[in-house]
């Protein structure tokens, strides 16, 4: 069976959510402090949602800099599976992982809502099981998730097709009212050019049973598991 | 002893939500020729810079040590590795002689980056 990890940082607070959707999609899942720095045996990893070092500094600032993330990074750079969902997308730009920055949301509240996501890509360890320009409805739970890049490097990421979900209306159309946070380009969700990190502001594994209200996020941890 | 002070900004071009509101509440307040509020943190480190001396076992010119010039590329280091995330913030960096090391308040480089 394969072996996904999920890191818990102090902060951490969707860890079990995400351990969970693991299991369901048919791996184990595995909890792996962030103390501990040992990947051994690992065949992908999830950082996940909460306020990891409390937030202090930046968003995922201190986590980033966390000797586990070392290891991720060696994890990465093989190519494997890396996700990060919320806190864990912030993480991974803070991280250098992915490119560009999160940022406060434009309007300055925390906003727990669901959006509509249109998967814009799915050539990445997290969305070949969707269809290319699905919508997709799950939830978003932030206060830092204004995606931000430098023009040029904006550029690059939608000419390179790097972006993996973008915030939308229901019938798929962006407008400037699906957009929760400000981001450039409504951008929700970033794939490095081999696809295999990906980050992400809304939380999938939240939605992955019907009990829950929905499980569009049911792809998403299967994709993982079939990639890792 | 020197104290470092780190100033970090959002850099010019990125929207900055929080000084538009206060920039709104002054409006309010009839302060009406304020133009614009950018809003930033403010980092104090206070450094023992003898220690950092005589564990690299340079045996550094005082008069640079005054100034904290010596210091000033490790500073830097550490606001671009952890303190400042330079995609989206800008900072500048003072260091200063605080009490302790009986030089004076030498103050230092006032540099800053955009």
């Amino acid at each position: 069976m394969k072996r996904i990890a999920v890191i818990v940082f102090p902060g951490s607070n969707c860890d079990r959510d995400c351990l969970w959707a693991i299991e369901q999609a048919g791996a184990e899942a595995v909890p792996v402090w962030y103390r501990s720095g040992d990947l051994a045996g690992i065949d992908a990893v999830v950082l996940p949602g909460g306020f990891s070092y409390g937030d202090y500094l930046r968003a995922g600032a201190l986590a980033a800099r966390s000797p586990i993330m070392a290891s991720v990074r060696r994890f990465a750079a093989q190519g494997r599976p890396v996700v990060g969902i919320c806190n864990g997308f912030q993480l991974l730009t803070e991280s250098g992982l992915l490119p560009g920055a999160l940022l406060m949301n434009d309007h300055l509240r925390f906003r727990w809502q669901l959006v509509r996501l249109r998967v814009e890509r799915t050539s990445t360890v997290v969305t070949a099981a969707y269809r290319e320009g699905e919508v997709l409805e799950v939830p978003i739970a932030h206060k830092e998730g204004c995606y931000y890049a430098p023009p040029a490097e904006l550029k690059r990421l939608e000419a390179s097709g790097a972006v993996a979900f973008r915030y939308v209306e229901a019938d798929g159309r962006p407008a400037e009212r699906a957009n929760p946070n400000g981001s450039l380009q409504a951008i929700a969700g970033l794939a490095n050019e081999a696809g295999n990190v990906v980050g992400l502001m809304p939380h999938p594994e939240r939605r992955i049973e019907l009990v829950l209200g929905g499980s569009d996020g049911t792809p998403f941890f299967r994709s993982l598991v079939e990639a890792a | 002893m020197k104290k470092i002070e780190v100033r970090v900004q959002l850099r010019r071009e990125v929207l900055d939500p929080q000084g538009k509101a206060i920039l709104k509440v002054l409006h309010g307040l009839g302060y009406d020729e304020v133009r614009s509020v950018r809003a930033g943190k403010l980092l104090t480190l206070l450094v023992d810079d003898e220690a950092l001396a005589s564990r690299s076992g340079s045996a550094s010119d005082p008069a640079a040590s005054d100034s904290g010039a010596d210091l000033e590329p490790r500073a830097r280091e550490m606001v671009e590795r952890v303190l400042a995330n330079p995609v989206i913030e800008s900072y500048d960096l003072r260091i200063e002689t605080v009490a302790g090391s009986g030089t004076g308040s030498g103050t230092g480089d006032h540099a800053g980056t955009d």
